[in-house]
């Protein structure tokens, strides 16, 4: 595979993820939506903190920066929340649903 | 017999078939009750017995070890081992051992890692480069150098298999537990693992400690990449013995720079410049 022959390859990757990644945050937002709805287990916490942890590794390499860093916001909030082991608070729930719109509006390309 | 055949048959062990068995099998006659020689058939040096009891229809897994331990006492079966001999992946994840590195190793580590905030807040990702190998070029190799992608998201694994593979690498990849053993497994040689650290079954750190732990796997240049980023987790992979520590998100020219580095290639050996813009 030549340069641009990998170039082509990247962009195709690039532009997949870009748009993948609004489909991943609205799971996201119905994983949140479940959870405060007690309709599943707090301890999914985790697998919600897992995917803004992937987010949060792979955004900025596929050109989208603004969403690895709103992911880290969330991923860092999520990681104090799930060591509780119980269903945030209110409060709580207002600040993850903020940084997951924050996300959701990162993960559009500009 | 061996020590090692006295231990008891794990669902995850593999076995292969011995020339004893071989010479059996291609023989006009065999001692061999039917459910045995049916199990013995079922021996391809890659399913493990979990997966070969799963196969045999006529009797039930408790049977299928009760036999798999009479054709090994027999000498018609062996563990699967390596290329060289003596690799046991079977105990890759459950052997004991230190889990948590030595102080002198934490000390180095913490050293390296001393300016890891300021250059993470500086440019957003942080790359350490912990060991070097001897400079070499790339064409002194006599064989394509191999690297092992430990990683869960598919777009980067897809996306780190490209961009190696371009640089002249064959790369493999494992996006679990399992695929890590099989990886190791395989007898092709490796010659760098890149590890992510939050994969959804293992922990990258505890794969790290478990390959330095490992007789045959403990000289393996590891370069950890991973988006858990703070000075304690880059502190935790260095004294856990990685060679080098890459945060994510990372620019692929970095990426390609710290493999080479780690692996003393020099940059006229490469296959492409580091240097180059590979955004389209």
């Amino acid at each position: 595979m030549n340069d641009d022959e990998l170039k082509r390859t990247i962009g195709k990757l690039q532009t997949d993820y870009a748009e993948q990644l609004p489909g991943t945050v609205a799971q996201m937002e119905d994983l949140w939506r479940r959870l405060v709805a007690a309709q599943i287990p707090p301890s999914r916490l985790a697998d919600l903190a897992r995917m803004a942890h992937s987010i949060t590794g792979s955004g900025a390499t596929f050109g989208l920066p603004e969403a690895s860093r709103a992911a880290r916001d969330l991923e860092l909030f999520l990681d104090k929340l799930k060591a509780s082991g119980e269903l945030p608070r209110p409060a709580e729930q207002t600040t993850v649903s903020a940084l997951l719109a924050a996300l959701r509006q990162a993960a559009v390309p500009t | 017999m061996s020590d090692r055949n006295h231990r008891a048959i794990l669902e995850e062990d593999v076995f292969t078939l011995t020339d004893k068995a071989q010479n059996e099998l291609r023989g006009s006659g065999t001692s061999l009750a039917p459910s045995a020689l049916e199990v013995l058939v079922l021996i391809d040096g890659m399913s493990t017995v979990g997966e070969t009891a799963a196969r045999v229809r006529t009797i039930d897994k408790g049977a299928v070890l009760n036999i798999l331990e009479n054709l090994l006492y027999d000498g018609l079966i062996d563990f699967v081992k390596d290329q060289a001999g003596s690799l046991d992946f079977v105990d890759f994840f459950q052997s004991r051992g230190p889990v948590e590195p030595s102080m002198e190793a934490t000390a180095k580590a913490r050293k390296e890692t001393a300016a890891t905030t300021a250059l993470l807040q500086q440019q957003g990702y942080f790359v350490s480069i912990a060991r070097r190998a001897r400079a070499r070029k790339k064409s002194e190799a006599t064989r394509m150098l191999s690297v092992l992608v430990v990683e869960d998201e598919p777009s980067l694994a897809n996306l780190l298999k490209h961009v190696l593979t371009s640089e002249g690498f064959d790369v493999r990849i494992a996006q679990n537990r399992d695929e890590i053993v099989a990886e190791f497994r395989r007898p092709q040689h490796l010659d760098l693992v890149l590890l992510d650290v939050v994969l959804p079954d293992v922990d990258g750190f505890l794969v790290l400690l478990k390959i330095r732990q490992h007789p045959e796997l403990k000289t393996l240049p590891v370069v950890m990449l991973t988006a858990k980023a703070t000075r304690d987790a880059v502190l935790k992979g260095l004294a856990g013995g990685a060679d080098g520590y890459i945060t994510k998100p990372f620019e692929i020219e970095v990426l390609i720079k710290a493999v080479n580095a780690v692996l003393g290639l020099s940059e006229a050996g490469r296959a492409a410049g580091s240097n180059k813009d590979l955004w389209p």
